[in-house]
């Protein structure tokens, strides 16, 4: 009878050490879908979570009835540091029992976080733009992208920076974003076989950063690329170019500069800025999602590019969810997702997204997919045109 | 040059801060570790009174300064005095820390994190000075500085309140004897100190938008150049902000825009070793 208790306790102990483990599915069955968002609603770039909370709010409202499910959003803060986005991912999968995770925005607290993630076998959904959380060997991955990544984004951007006889100087954040922005152009200009005159970091929160411009001129720079993670610490750069008289043709920098640049920024500072995005910031869709977001949030998106992710993100999971019809079943959920015919915003639909090897949304490499975005004089964004027509013929 | 004339101009930010750093060490020995979030303060009040259109921009930014006045007299009252109760006693330090962190919190969770837009004070673009551009809001911050530390130096050689205040700072006890209350000399002095930190927080905020933590950086800088100067001295901030920005802004000229702030504060390092009491302090004890 001892032997048959030691027995019993053995086997339960050990079912209970594997109910730790990778397991495709658990035993909460409320049949309510949970969905934990990660981000840094407390530290320097809260922005981040800003467009990350809400969108996916708006999104789960638009869809969650079309798609027929009860959906629960649980956020947690991840103070903007990898330390704070490890508890903070802990605190969703061993307490709060999330489906899903969406989430951290950031590349560097992305990172940080990748293995425990992928290991605790959910789905989880991305808009940070570091190449290296995509480890598409992994199998199986659980890891979808719904944004363009880094890589890309710094190819097509160096083709347009380093087009002409240009002498181009690297700004960026002294954080993880900026550094390895500044990393992937450098990266792309040996590739190129071209050189970069100069590059300077800035700390977050700096107050002056005319020295740094001062040196940038003093290298002969005309062509700046800005790898800057909030828009405020851009609008100091740009403030400093102004100052300081750099005569810059063209300063171009990332999507970040939406979050806060505009609302700091004077004209003067934004006449040569353009940025590059493969989505149609200026169309109908976005017009949409910003008029929508305002109604309900009272201010414009912070971050539109964001917003549009996180949308897209939802679509592709709840599509999944209601294919499978249980969140539960998480590999379920991921095999519905690799093998979604398509997955909308609104009303821009991307055919067959992903796959089995394929966990990124999209992946433009020919620059007529990139379109070159600047402001008007009103700081309004406007299209400059694609990225081979402004290589090609300037814009 | 270049780096002389905008390390000069930047200088003036932090000597405001840093002036009311040394009101409250000269009177109380004691020092406000919440003067950033105050900033902010001022920053957020910049942006509430900014809407009231029938009152000229004067009256907006007395009001902003009053009130950052106010605060300052109960940060004193009751984060400072009753932690402060005899030279040993230096539990104000986790007080005014205790309420930045509160302030930080507050505003966050009230306002975002995001920054606002304060157009109250705002001066855009840039002005030539010595044949060096320098940024408009800047230099009126930095002259500024240089009328409220010759109005601070003056007032403290040649009116009674500036007796009163020295008094209190050399001899506490004895001053009280005499009838005057320290307790009110260090509310007026901490009064000032936030009313200062407020208008430069509606001066920066005009510049760089409204944040919860716009004034983190700043104080630290403040404190920098507060050291470097003396903490004794109303001429202290303003001689350790010029020396600070402009080691700062030849640093970051020379070597890098990284290294400006890690040699500003290194030269902190150095004046403590060699000069405790700052460039032009006098060397008195304090209950630190």
């Amino acid at each position: 009878m001892k032997k048959f208790a030691v027995a019993a306790l053995a086997v339960a102990s050990v079912a209970s050490l594997a109910a730790c483990g990778n397991d495709s599915s658990s035993e909460r069955e409320d049949g309510v879908v949970r969905i934990g968002l990660v981000g840094p609603e407390t530290g320097a770039a809260p922005q981040f979570y800003t467009d990350l909370v809400r969108p996916v709010e708006l999104a789960v409202a638009d869809l969650a009835d079309e798609y027929g499910l009860e959906v629960e959003i649980v956020t947690v803060d991840d103070k903007g540091t990898p330390d704070g986005a490890s508890a903070a991912v802990q605190q969703l999968l061993n307490t709060e029992d999330v489906d899903a995770i969406f989430g951290p925005p950031q590349s560097g607290n992305a990172l940080q976080v990748a293995d425990v993630i992928q290991r605790s076998g959910r789905p989880w959904l991305s808009a940070a733009l570091a190449p290296e959380i995509m480890d598409e060997s992994l199998d199986p991955n659980w890891l979808f992208r719904t944004n363009y990544n880094a890589s890309d984004l710094s190819s097509v951007v160096a083709q347009y920076l380093f087009s002409g006889d240009s002498t181009v100087g690297i700004v960026h954040s002294a954080d993880a974003y900026g550094q390895s922005g500044a990393e992937s152009i450098e990266a792309e200009a040996e590739e190129l076989g071209a050189e970069i005159a100069a590059v300077e970091a800035i700390q977050p929160g700096t107050t002056d950063f005319s020295a740094g411009i001062s040196r940038l001129a003093a290298a002969g720079v005309d062509t700046v690329f800005l790898a800057i993670t909030a828009g405020a610490d851009t609008a100091t750069v740009t403030k400093a170019i102004a100052q300081e008289g750099l005569a810059a043709d063209r300063v171009v920098t990332n999507a970040t500069i939406l979050a806060d640049f505009a609302t700091l920024a004077d004209p003067e500072q934004w006449e040569n800025l353009v940025f590059i995005d493969p989505r149609d910031l200026t169309g109908d869709t976005v017009a949409g999602i910003a008029a929508d977001y305002e109604a309900e949030y009272g201010e414009a998106p912070i971050i539109p590019t964001n917003v549009y992710s996180w949308m897209a993100a939802v679509d592709t999971y709840l599509q999944a969810v209601a294919e499978v019809g249980d969140a539960r079943d998480f590999d379920g959920v991921r095999e519905a997702m690799e093998g979604l015919e398509q997955v909308s915003v609104r009303d821009d639909v991307y055919e067959k997204p992903f796959g089995a090897g394929d966990h990124e949304i999209y992946e433009p490499e020919d620059p007529s997919q990139w379109i070159v975005f600047g402001f008007d004089g009103e700081g309004a964004l406007e299209a400059r045109g694609d990225l081979a027509s402004c290589i090609a013929d300037g814009c | 040059m270049d780096a002389v004339v905008s390390g000069i101009v930047l200088a003036g930010l932090y000597a405001l801060v840093g002036q009311g750093l040394v009101l409250t060490f000269v009177t109380t020995r004691t020092l406000n570790f919440a003067s950033g979030e105050l900033l902010a303060v001022g920053g957020f009040l910049a942006l509430g009174v900014g809407s009231w259109s029938w009152l000229p921009t004067p009256g907006k930014l007395a009001v902003v300064v009053l009130v950052g006045g106010a605060l300052g007299a109960v940060v004193h009252r009751w984060l400072v005095l009753p932690f402060a109760r005899g030279e040993h006693d230096s539990r104000w330090l986790l007080s005014t820390v205790g309420i930045s962190y509160v302030l930080l919190n507050l505003f966050t969770n009230g306002e975002g994190a995001n920054p606002q837009r304060v157009e109250l004070t705002r001066n855009p673009g840039t002005v030539e000075v010595l044949g060096v551009g320098v940024n408009k809001q800047s230099l009126v911050i930095a002259v500024i500085a240089v009328v409220v530390t010759l109005a601070l130096v003056a007032a403290s050689r040649w009116t009674s309140g500036g007796v009163i205040m020295r008094a209190v700072a050399e001899d506490p006890r004895t001053v009280a004897l005499m009838g005057i209350s320290p307790r009110l000399v260090g509310a007026v002095a901490y009064a000032a100190a936030t009313a200062l930190a407020a208008l430069a927080g509606v001066l920066w905020a005009s510049e760089v938008g409204a944040t919860p933590g716009l004034g983190v950086h700043v104080l630290v800088s403040a404190f920098a150049v507060a050291v470097i100067g003396g903490l004794t001295s109303f001429w202290g901030p303003l001689v350790g902000a010029v020396v600070f920005g402009v080691v700062v802004q030849v640093s970051a000229y020379e070597l890098g825009a990284l290294w400006g702030q890690v040699a500003g504060l290194a030269l902190v390092i150095v004046v403590l070793v060699l000069r405790p009491e700052g460039l032009v302090g006098r060397r008195m004890e304090a209950k630190l």
